[in-house]
């Protein structure tokens, strides 16, 4: 997944996402859409980092966020 | 020749043309009572016996001989094709709108289609995306009622490119108790006949005020409210999420999920310029007081 495979709007506190490969649409908040979009930025190299450093602080806000995208398969596991 | 035989006639061999919206809809029958349901319920420049361009040929007829006399029976054909299961041939009005509304939702892909009702007043449309039984048509009857313009009570149809919503003026669908609360609040309306023990319970069809103009011109969106009638509630306007109100119109869609990216962006166009609301009502005059405010505090 990349950038280019989700659509968002977003209003006030919250996002709409819609994935292009599944047709599906998903309500985000705000820090959630904007945790998506920098996820979606980076290199298969840096998603991995990013899931080993979740994996070391699950207390870390990011941890819920990423269990939210990683259940609505908008991002998956490297 | 009268002009009630001549329709008949024409329904009968070569078809009748019934204009909705952008829609030219060819219909045959043998059923004669159809004939004046149609003549009573749609208005003189709706309805044609000259051939034009037609986007759906229907027919309703009797499925077989055994069906036109023990228990009359009819179905619904859309190009020889019948999508419905057979009805009794006393719902023969109901079923031809309830076909009509399946032709246009899933063929229509130049909009992005609600299961909404669309009223407008100043060129700021309301649209009232909501399930069955909402009490949707009620608001939107009363509200035409009182002078705003209807452009459906069935879908709003946006415009994929301009976002604007298209007319698809057709008579108002009405069911069970909402009948007896407009008959009493706008006793000027023509009902048609009422059909007992649908699907859907009891059914009739409010013709268009003849007073309306401009049958066919489109609205701009400017509210999406979510109506709600709730019996003895104090009407209640509350603004919702833009985020949560696209959800919600894109459930009522019939087909948000085959436009994809079309949908989604048309959707997200509408939900920029509308203001959302979550409506409870009970009481139809404090309804539409609500909304002649909303519209007045738009207009200055």
């Amino acid at each position: 997944m990349s950038k280019k495979d989700i659509l968002i709007r977003h209003w006030e506190n919250e996002a709409v996402v819609y994935n292009r490969s599944s047709g599906d649409t998903h309500l985000l908040d705000i820090d959630t859409a904007d945790f998506l979009i920098y996820y979606l930025s980076k290199t298969s190299e840096e998603r991995t980092e990013i899931l080993d450093m979740d994996r070391l602080n699950k207390q870390h806000q990011s941890h819920f966020q990423l269990q939210v995208l990683l259940k609505l398969k908008l991002i998956r596991k490297p | 020749m009268n002009g009630s035989l001549a329709f008949e006639q024409a329904l009968l061999k070569e078809g009748v043309y019934i204009k909705t919206g952008p829609y030219v809809s060819c219909l045959k029958s043998p059923i004669t009572s159809l004939a004046e349901s149609l003549l009573s319920l749609y208005h003189e420049s709706q309805i044609s016996l000259k051939e034009e361009f037609v986007d759906f040929h229907v027919s309703i007829e009797y499925p077989g001989i055994l069906r036109h006399y023990f228990r009359p029976q009819i179905l619904f054909k859309f190009d020889g094709f019948s999508p419905f299961k057979p009805l009794p041939a006393a719902q023969v009005y109901p079923f031809f709108e309830w076909g009509l509304n399946w032709c246009i939702a899933t063929n229509s892909n130049s909009h992005l289609i609600l299961h909404a009702a669309v009223v407008e007043k100043n060129n700021c449309a309301i649209i009232f995306p909501a399930a069955p039984g909402s009490g949707k048509s009620t608001l939107c009857a009363g509200l035409v009622a009182r002078g705003w313009r209807l452009l459906s009570d069935e879908m709003a149809m946006i415009d994929l490119k301009s976002q604007a919503l298209t007319a698809i003026v057709r008579p108002i669908s009405l069911k069970n108790e909402s009948i007896d609360v407009i008959k009493k609040f706008a006793p000027n309306f023509y009902f048609g006949s009422i059909v007992h023990d649908t699907n859907k319970g009891t059914v009739s069809h409010v013709k268009v005020p003849s007073a309306q103009k401009d049958m066919n011109k489109s609205a701009n969106p400017a509210w999406m409210v979510f109506p709600k009638y709730k019996k003895n509630a104090k009407t209640s306007l509350k603004e919702t999420s833009k985020a949560q109100a696209f959800l919600r119109a894109a459930e009522n869609s019939f087909n948000y999920n085959v436009l994809a990216e079309a949908g989604f962006n048309a959707l997200g166009d509408v939900i920029d310029v509308c203001e959302c609301y979550d409506f409870c009502y009970s009481d139809l005059d404090e309804a539409i007081k609500t909304f002649d405010e909303l519209a007045a505090e738009k207009k200055n």
